[in-house]
């Protein structure tokens, strides 16, 4: 009614006795009057169906805040003569630059207004907690393209607010890109005249993402708008999967049954597990702002749970044995209380360390964020370190490592033991492995076979076995809820606070971590929720640190004080802390990062292969020709699938239809240490660039090539690699093709969760950042001791590298801590 | 030129500083001894840099003239403790664009008030962007560079002074 009244009085000013003079030298009156009738007959429009037509508002909102703008800018190049001309307006003598200044105000006010007004109704409207009205309708106008079809069992609508479910939950800053992701798909269409993306119905909408993004994104020169458009594809086309997938009503599409319902359940008598003997302080426990102890370990997974058990063992490695404090940035979720729900698990286990990507949003690392770090969630994958990669370290010529072999063997034979690591399998009761190793044997092992691959081998793990051991549920990267596998959540942490009292304390949601309990009681002390901010260095010859100071998950500060202070906090989190601080300044810190870069491969078959039943990683296959690659057997829950599921919107979706006849393959290569981790002074978070070399890609490609040929010679009707092209391959004939575009790192989608490197240990002072002590070089108190110490990709599962090198540590780290 | 340097105005001055003071402190840090030996040694240290090249800027005609006792309060009690006080609180906490940030809204506000007080921020341009406003916002953009230098300063004194904090 606004925009009536003012189009009435636009065209009744001239004639009226009220303004005459004003609105007759109005040179621009005509087109007022076709401004405000079109807005009120918009508006109209809009009040006929407000539900459908909602969306037209931004448009009204938009051309109000354009005439703004238009004005200020007449305002500030127009001559001053002009704007000094005088008009009378409701009996004063007003000039042109007050009349314009007074509808600036109140094209902004209205604006204002009705901005104001258009998100509070979409917020009513949407019920969401962390998206906006303008993420949402995009993420949903994404599902309803990716999710179409007759097997479609919930609503885009009901994928995206189970997105903004997870996301409010998420408690690390990282998830922000995902708004921005959103945004910008959102009005990306208007740079090629297309209206927003939610506003193209769902046909055109389809052709439009196909043509325009992954035509233009996958075939364009490389330039920064293709990188755009890859990340916001990838993004939105990750969230909206999550969000579906993750929703229990659609297990049964991708043939998902969840373990408790699945037929062999009932006769294995499951036991669920009890309390966790672990005592670790979160925020609320805490109270002063300083803390004191001997030992300060910041993290709490493989490296840094072992290195506390070993240090506050008495007599051992340390002669009085260490008071050991572990603070997590991670919470402390004891297994009994781990969700069936793959999505909250999700976001409990991993939290920040779900979204970390590469400076070019092509690479994802994953990892573990919780108490007990990557090992709560690992496959618990256990090769010893390769004697030819770590000859390789200890080159005179090379890193100069200087690590005792000798000595790193009976570590490793330690760990060995006190995890107990053994082959998978077993025939009580009869252990679940899925079929995918049985398919790779069938080809490899018939007579006169020349596939240049070895044999499938069961892994070898720290999980417990024989009648009491593992049920095959599937869920190692969820957390294992039935205690089976002897991560650090369950195993180190409480059997270190359990043999040395007080010397272990652990604090969550503070980066720290719980396996020093078991065994040393109270002398591994772990804290939860606990994210170190700052290593404070103090000058000196050697220099040394003070203190850390540390924020807790309930906002609050703590300073630690200690005589030693470790980082193991993971190979990007500990290079981070380093380069934040400015500690190791022409040192190579963050450099010769590398990866075990991971290229998932699906393999369709005629039979149900029931693929989700059963250890997630069960056998491994060796290239014969060298180290090249390793390919995994390996199998995930509907949303951990989905995500590396190859195939864009709806190709993806009719692939995960047929999950059920699938079994899956990573392709495993090590690559050249060319990337690095960095610190963005712009966020204050890490970012780390990922290289992957040619020799890396060439490696890959053989990889891919070998595989694919053993799996249609085992009877796969099609074989899914995720390219940007999606290479969906239904025989050999189609492998050249697949190759040529896997050889290019840019239009492959490859992961790790296994970064390596940054802060290698070497006697090598220009390749060394830690001396043969693992101690920073320079530093008389600050030492690493995780994954980020290897000077080289280990190019297998390095799980048990970290542990027996942190138990190889410890007694360096004990001589070296007064 | 006179200036109106009443002991009550001085003392107005002075409660404001106190107030910023607190402000900052709402970072809720104690400060550690290494960081207080810091502090320690950027006091004097700013506060002569500072108070000299105050005076060499303005007879090189692009600062207002500064009465020694406007320059010594802002020298002395802002540059040479206010300024550690506020880096040492932030430092590798907030991303240098926040950092940047801060310093230069409370230079902003140290200036302005100091110029309502005393009247001694009044300069015509700044480096020929003309208007008193931007006189003030210049040279506080100028203060903002405080947290993007200091480091390195402190990294280096640290070469000769053991035990401070190391950038």
């Amino acid at each position: 009614m606004i925009f009536v009244g003012g189009a009435v009085l636009y065209e009744y000013g001239p004639l009226s006795g009220i303004n005459p003079d004003f609105f007759r030298e109005l040179p621009f009156v005509t087109n007022s009057v076709v401004k405000v009738s079109t807005l009120a007959l918009v508006c109209f429009w809009v009040a006929g169906s407000l539900r459908l037509r909602m969306s037209l508002v931004g448009p009204v909102i938009f051309v109000h805040f354009l005439s703004g703008l238009a004005q200020l800018v007449y305002l500030l190049f127009v001559d001053a003569s002009t704007l000094s001309q005088t008009f009378v307006l409701l009996g004063r003598t007003q000039t042109m630059s007050q009349i314009l200044w007074g509808a600036i105000a109140l094209d902004g006010v209205i604006g204002v207004l009705l901005l104001a007004l258009y998100m509070a109704a979409w917020r009513a409207r949407l019920d969401c907690t962390f998206l906006k009205p303008t993420e949402y309708r995009t993420l949903v106008a994404l599902a309803e393209v990716m999710t179409e079809g007759k097997d479609e069992r919930i609503s885009a609508e009901e994928a995206a607010r189970n997105v903004d479910r997870a996301m409010a939950t998420m408690r690390t800053g990282r998830k922000q890109l995902f708004p921005v992701a959103l945004i910008g798909l959102h009005y990306f269409p208007l740079l090629a005249l297309w209206p927003p993306l939610p506003e193209i119905d769902t046909a055109h909408r389809s052709t439009y993402l196909k043509i325009r993004f992954k035509r233009e994104a996958g075939q364009g020169k490389a330039n920064v708008i293709r990188n755009m458009l890859q990340a916001l594809i990838r993004v939105a086309h990750q969230l909206a999967a999550l969000g579906y997938y993750g929703d229990s009503r659609v297990f049964s599409s991708v043939g998902y049954t969840p373990f408790s319902e699945r037929d062999r359940y009932a006769g294995l008598r499951v036991t669920e597990p009890g309390p966790n003997e672990l005592t670790v302080e979160g925020p609320w426990d805490i109270s002063g702002d300083v803390i004191d102890t001997e030992v300060l370990i910041i993290g709490s997974g493989a490296g840094g749970a072992i290195l506390a058990y070993s240090l506050a063992e008495k007599g051992k490695l340390a002669e009085k044995g260490k008071e050991v404090l572990l603070v997590e940035r991670g919470q402390y979720v004891e297994p009994r209380a781990f969700a069936e729900e793959e999505l909250t698990q999700l976001e409990v286990l991993y939290d920040g360390g779900l979204l970390q990507v590469a400076s070019d949003y092509r690479f994802g690392v994953l990892q573990g964020n919780c108490v007990g770090g990557s090992t709560t969630v690992n496959n618990a994958i256990c090769f010893p370190p390769p004697p030819a990669v770590v000859a390789r370290w200890n080159q005179p010529d090379g890193h100069d490592s200087g690590i005792d072999l000798s000595e790193l063997d009976a570590s490793t034979a330690w760990v060995r033991k006190f995890l107990d690591v053994q082959p998978l399998g077993g025939s009580i009761p009869p252990f679940q492995f899925h079929r995918g190793a049985e398919k790779l044997s069938a080809v490899i092992g018939r007579p006169g076979a020349d596939t240049g691959l070895t044999m499938p081998k069961p892994f070898e793990c720290n999980i417990r076995a024989g009648a009491s051991g593992c049920y095959g549920c599937g869920k190692c990267n969820i957390g294992c809820p039935y205690d089976k596998k002897l991560s650090m959540l369950i195993a180190t942490l409480p059997w270190a606070q359990r043999d040395f009292g007080k010397r272990v304390r652990i604090i969550s949601e503070c980066e720290v971590l719980p396996w020093a309990q078991r065994d040393f009681g109270k002398r591994v002390r772990i804290i939860s929720e606990c994210e170190v901010e700052q290593v404070s260095g103090v000058s000196g010859t050697p220099q040394r640190v003070a203190d850390v100071r540390a924020r807790l998950g309930d906002g609050r500060r703590v300073t630690i004080r200690a005589k030693s202070f470790v980082l193991a906090a993971g190979a990007l989190a500990s290079s981070h802390l380093l380069l934040k601080n400015g500690i190791g300044r022409g040192l190579p810190v963050g450099k010769g990062l590398a990866f075990n870069m991971v290229a998932p491969v699906m393999a369709e078959f005629k039979e149900p292969m029931n693929s989700f039943d059963g250890i997630q990683m069960g056998h491994y296959v060796n290239d014969r020709m060298g180290d090249r690659f390793l390919i995994e057997t390996w199998y995930s829950l509907p949303v951990g699938l989905a995500l590396t599921m190859g195939g864009w919107f709806d190709e993806h979706f009719n692939n995960m239809r047929l999950a059920g006849n699938m079994a899956a393959y990573g392709m495993v290569v090590g690559t050249d240490g060319e990337s690095s981790v960095y610190h963005n002074k712009m966020t204050n978070d890490m970012g780390f660039h990922a290289v992957q070399t040619p020799r890396d890609m060439e490696r890959l490609v053989q990889g891919l090539d070998k595989l694919a040929r053993v799996l249609f010679d085992a009877g796969a009707k099609r074989i899914i690699v995720n390219t940007w092209d999606h290479g969906s391959l239904t025989g050999p004939g189609q492998i050249p093709a697949l190759l040529e575009q896997a050889r290019d790192p840019r239009f492959i989608s490859l992961a790790s969760a296994h970064p390596q490197g940054g802060n290698a240990i070497g006697r090598s002072k220009k390749l060394g950042v830690l001396d043969e002590h693992f101690r920073v070089r320079g530093y008389g108190n600050l030492f690493v001791c995780d994954a980020s110490a290897f000077p080289t990709s280990l190019q297998v599962n390095p799980q048990m590298t970290v542990m027996a090198l942190a138990r190889y540590a410890a007694s360096r780290i004990a001589a070296l801590t007064p | 030129m006179t200036y109106p340097f009443t002991p009550a105005r001085i003392l107005i001055c002075l409660l404001f500083y106190a107030g910023l003071f607190l402000i900052i402190s709402l970072h809720g840090l104690k400060m550690t001894p290494a960081e207080r030996k810091t502090l320690i040694l950027l006091w004097p240290c700013g506060f002569v840099v500072a108070f000299v090249a105050n005076y060499l800027l303005y007879r090189a005609g692009v600062m207002s003239f500064l009465p020694w006792i406007n320059n010594f309060l802002h020298t002395f009690v802002w540059i040479g403790i206010g300024f550690p006080y506020l880096w040492l609180g932030i430092r590798g906490r907030r991303s240098i664009v926040v950092q940047y940030l801060l310093f230069v809204v409370f230079s902003a506000i140290i200036k302005y008030i100091e110029q309502v007080l005393f009247g001694t921020w009044e300069h015509p341009n700044f480096f020929g962007i003309q208007g008193n406003f931007w006189y003030i916002l210049g040279w506080s953009t100028v203060d903002g560079t405080y947290p993007l230098l200091i480091p390195a300063g402190v990294r280096l004194a640290g070469k000769f002074v053991p035990g401070i904090v190391t950038g």
